[in-house]
């Protein structure tokens, strides 16, 4: 089975990616064209490959020991289609267009501030100003800077677990990136503080093209606009929108996945 | 950068190959002049061009073994009271006790032994001065104990909130959880904390030199004064600087560098072997 | 016979917890009881006025300053010269060397971890013996030739605790850096040391201790026991370590004894304010990374 979905562009091209580690396969022969339509979220059991999956689009799963892969990749970064194994595109170029968030918001043991300014320090070499403008201009990008404005200078750890993935989104959302990806970004937040990540990403959808693995089926209904199914590392479905708004298909998702 | 830290690891390999080469460039003219013999013999009078270090290989045996004896069974019976013979309140003090006790410089333990330990043997057993093979064990297993029971600890600690929730639904006994399972299980353990004890008793050179005596000769019973590798090699260098001398405490320290050397590296093979058979790493 | 066995086993670990408890309960008492009433002026300073003394303007007998200088001096040249190597060590270990590199090198560093110190010292008197023979004549056992035996007795601690420091590290993390777009040097300097960073203090201060007590190699490689204050890197020197063994050995008078009493806690206090300051930053950093 080979899922399209061509209304919009694609901006997403998979050939042939399998990915093991220590020689057991963990994602098998998925072949997959992604178009542009809205957030796309990945669902499925856990061990059904979709943080591998996620982690092949900025070639993370290579930072592991035991990797082995293979497969072409397309993604739409700077307006065309580009092979992210082409060895002309720097694997740290390719991060920096393919920003992360991790389940458990990670910020850095130093300052608020420090959190958006060093990578940018590091990865984009902006100088001070540019980088002053950038960091207001994230921070009110995810609606942080009200919260924050007054302690820019204290340590990041300070910050509740919500504040804290918002500045994670911050920190990568500075680089300038084309490609969201979020590995379960609201699984160590409580019921509010998912809320507004959820609402959000749905703010961010049109400036950015959004993946993310979720846990949850509400979540999912809420900010998909396509629902990619993995089971045993494969795509078993791809949804779209109509398909799991009508509770019938929702049923039979259900099934598949538990 | 990473180049500048390639190069500052190799260097801090690269040491202990050069320590080696000297120990045996030192020891070499034995050989040459057909010492080497004389080396393994049973008196040491350096006087008489006697360079017999056999005593003090001796002496260093015994005084290790009869350490470790003394002290590994005290350090599973503490491991087992921390995991569960004894109240779970004194578990936390007995460990911070024993990581107090690597804090203790070895000079102390010595010390207080000459002060404390020598005269109560010399008072009570009418054998000698006190300073004896068994005032050295005492204090030595003292010394190594916490390198028992932390090692133990280590693999018990992974070991035993595991298992207890399922044995104690058994109906398994506490003591029998801890003897017939946990323990095996963490045979690992067990077995390095015996070898590592024991090449830390055979490294140790201040307990030997102050309060083992420094007789060199073979040791017969535990209220004899005996003399060990690493005493002797203080001693000698204290006072003598014949160039035979010399160059038998160079095979002083080369036996001690292939003992312990090959302590480590017989922990190093159960340390891999375990884990390829566990699955970590 | 199987519930003797049990009971015997049960009463055994009871009588070796609370023995062990003895016995290092009765170690501090003894040590207290005849070595605080010996802390004070004379102690450290002997006849010599306290001020006179520690600006070196007069020679002091006796006493504890010299000895106090002289291991300051010996523990600052050993770390100075170790710590960057080690920490530099540790670093490549944990987070650049290939699997197979890493696995040699490791074992070649546990070699020197469990080198006695006496065959250390021993090395130190090879250099000397070596140097002697070869390119000048006049070498000698020295503060400097301590310092250096005691670096690499302390090298192989500082590799470890460094090395551990960084590998227990959290698996997510490891991914922060690579997943912003850092290189690895860029990783490792600006995400993972200042993460790991009191891990690799504790095993610092942990080593300073280490050297601080060690009394083997320095046996071997210049400390005597009168030398007074040092004089320069190539002179000879006192230690805190050693004068506590040379006293217990060689003291004639009630007063020396008491000094020996006064040195020996004085030695105990320093050891356990660095070794109980390396375990709580150790056990702070143990918190930090389980809140999560």
């Amino acid at each position: 089975m080979e899922p399209t979905l061509m209304r919009h562009k694609p901006f997403c091209d998979i050939k042939n990616l399998h990915v093991s580690f220590h020689g057991r396969t963990v994602l098998q022969k998925v072949n997959l064209t992604l178009s542009d339509s809205g957030i796309l979220v990945l669902v499925g059991s856990s061990g059904s490959g979709k943080t591998t999956f996620l982690r092949s689009l900025n070639r993370l799963n290579e930072h592991y020991s035991g990797y082995s892969g293979g497969g072409k990749i397309e993604l739409k970064l700077s307006g065309s289609m580009q092979d992210i194994h082409c060895p002309d595109l720097e694997v740290t170029e390719l991060r920096r267009q393919v920003g992360m968030v991790f389940q458990t918001p990670n910020v850095l043991p130093v300052s608020i501030a420090q959190n958006i300014n060093l990578p940018l320090k590091l990865v984009t070499g902006l100088d001070k100003a540019e980088r002053e403008g950038r960091l207001i201009e994230v921070l009110q990008e995810v609606h942080l800077w009200d919260e924050v404005k007054d302690r820019l200078k204290e340590n990041s750890a300070r910050l509740s677990g919500g504040q804290q993935q918002r500045l994670c989104l911050a920190r990568v959302l500075a680089l300038k990136p084309k490609v969201l990806l979020l590995d379960e970004p609201t699984a160590s937040l409580d019921f509010k503080a998912s809320h507004k990540i959820e609402d959000l990403l749905i703010e961010l959808q049109d400036r950015y093209q959004i993946i993310a693995v979720s846990h949850s089926l509400r979540q999912a209904r809420k900010i998909a606009g396509q629902i990619l199914v993995m089971k045993e590392g494969q795509i078993e479905h791809l949804l779209k929108k109509d398909q799991f708004e009508n509770p019938e298909m929702l049923q039979k998702l259900l099934e598949d996945i538990f | 950068m990473e180049a500048f830290l390639q190069y500052a690891t190799v260097f801090s390999a690269l040491i202990v190959l050069i320590l080696f080469g000297f120990l045996t460039y030192f020891t070499l003219p034995l050989f040459a002049e057909g010492q080497f013999a004389e080396l393994f013999s049973l008196h040491w009078r350096p006087f008489h061009g006697e360079f017999g270090i056999l005593p003090m290989i001796s002496g260093t045996l015994a005084l290790a073994i009869s350490a470790l004896l003394i002290a590994y069974p005290l350090g599973l019976g503490i491991c087992l009271f921390v995991h569960g013979l004894g109240p779970r309140w004194l578990a936390r003090p007995t460990l911070l006790l024993v990581h107090g006790m690597t804090g203790i410089p070895t000079v102390v333990y010595g010390f207080v032994a000459v002060f404390l330990l020598v005269p109560l043997l010399r008072n009570n057993f009418s054998h000698g001065s006190g300073f004896s093979l068994l005032a050295a064990a005492l204090t030595l297993s003292i010394l190594i104990l916490p390198t028992i029971i932390l090692l133990i600890n280590s693999q018990l600690e992974h070991i035993v909130p595991k298992l207890r929730l399922t044995t104690t639904a058994l109906g398994i006994s506490r003591i029998h959880e801890l003897t017939r399972i946990s323990l095996p299980a963490a045979s690992y353990g067990l077995l390095s904390a015996a070898i590592l004890g024991f090449g830390r008793a055979v490294g140790d050179t201040l307990i030997a030199l102050m309060v083992a005596g420094n007789a060199a000769q073979i040791p017969e019973f535990a209220f004899d004064s005996i003399r060990t590798l690493t005493a002797h090699i203080a001693l000698v260098v204290a006072t003598d600087s014949q160039s035979t001398t010399y160059h038998s405490l160079f095979a002083c320290g080369l036996i001690l560098f292939l003992t312990t050397a090959s302590v480590n590296l017989l922990l190093h093979r159960i340390k891999h072997r375990t884990c390829r058979e566990t699955d970590c790493e | 016979m199987n519930k003797l066995l049990n009971f015997g086993i049960y009463c055994w670990s009871w009588i070796a917890t609370l023995g062990v408890f003895l016995v290092v309960g009765l170690l501090l008492f003894y040590l207290l009881s005849q070595g605080l009433p010996t802390i004070g002026k004379e102690l450290f300073f002997g006849d010599a006025p306290a001020w006179k003394a520690i600006l070196g303007q007069v020679r002091v007998w006796d006493a504890l300053w010299p000895a106090c200088v002289g291991t300051l001096f010996l523990v600052l040249i050993a770390a100075l010269l170790a710590v960057p190597l080690g920490i530099s060590s540790g670093i490549y270990l944990a987070c650049f060397a290939p699997k197979s590199v890493k696995r040699i090198l490791s074992l070649l560093v546990e070699l020197l971890a469990g080198t006695p110190s006496i065959v250390m010292g021993l090395f130190g008197f090879a250099m000397i013996l070596f140097l002697r023979n070869t390119f000048f004549p006049n070498a000698n056992t020295s503060l400097l030739l301590s310092s250096v035996c005691l670096a690499l007795l302390i090298l192989p601690y500082l590799i470890f605790t460094t090395q551990a420091a960084l590998e227990s590290l959290s698996d997510e993390y490891l991914l922060i850096g690579p997943s912003l777009g850092f290189n690895q040097i860029q990783t490792v300097f600006h995400v993972l040391i200042p993460a790991a960073g009191r891990g690799i203090l504790s095993g610092v201060v942990l080593s300073i201790g280490r050297a601080a007590e060690d009394t083997a190699v320095i046996m071997l490689t210049g400390v005597i026991a009168n030398a007074g204050l040092p004089q320069g890197l190539l002179g000879k020197f006192e230690a805190l370590p050693f004068r506590i063994f040379y006293l217990a050995a060689e003291y004639r008078t009630s007063a020396e004894l008491d000094s020996a009493y006064g040195t020996a806690l004085v030695l105990l206090s320093l050891t356990g304010i660095l070794y109980g300051g390396a375990f709580a930053l150790h056990k702070t950093l143990e918190l930090r990374w389980n809140q999560h």
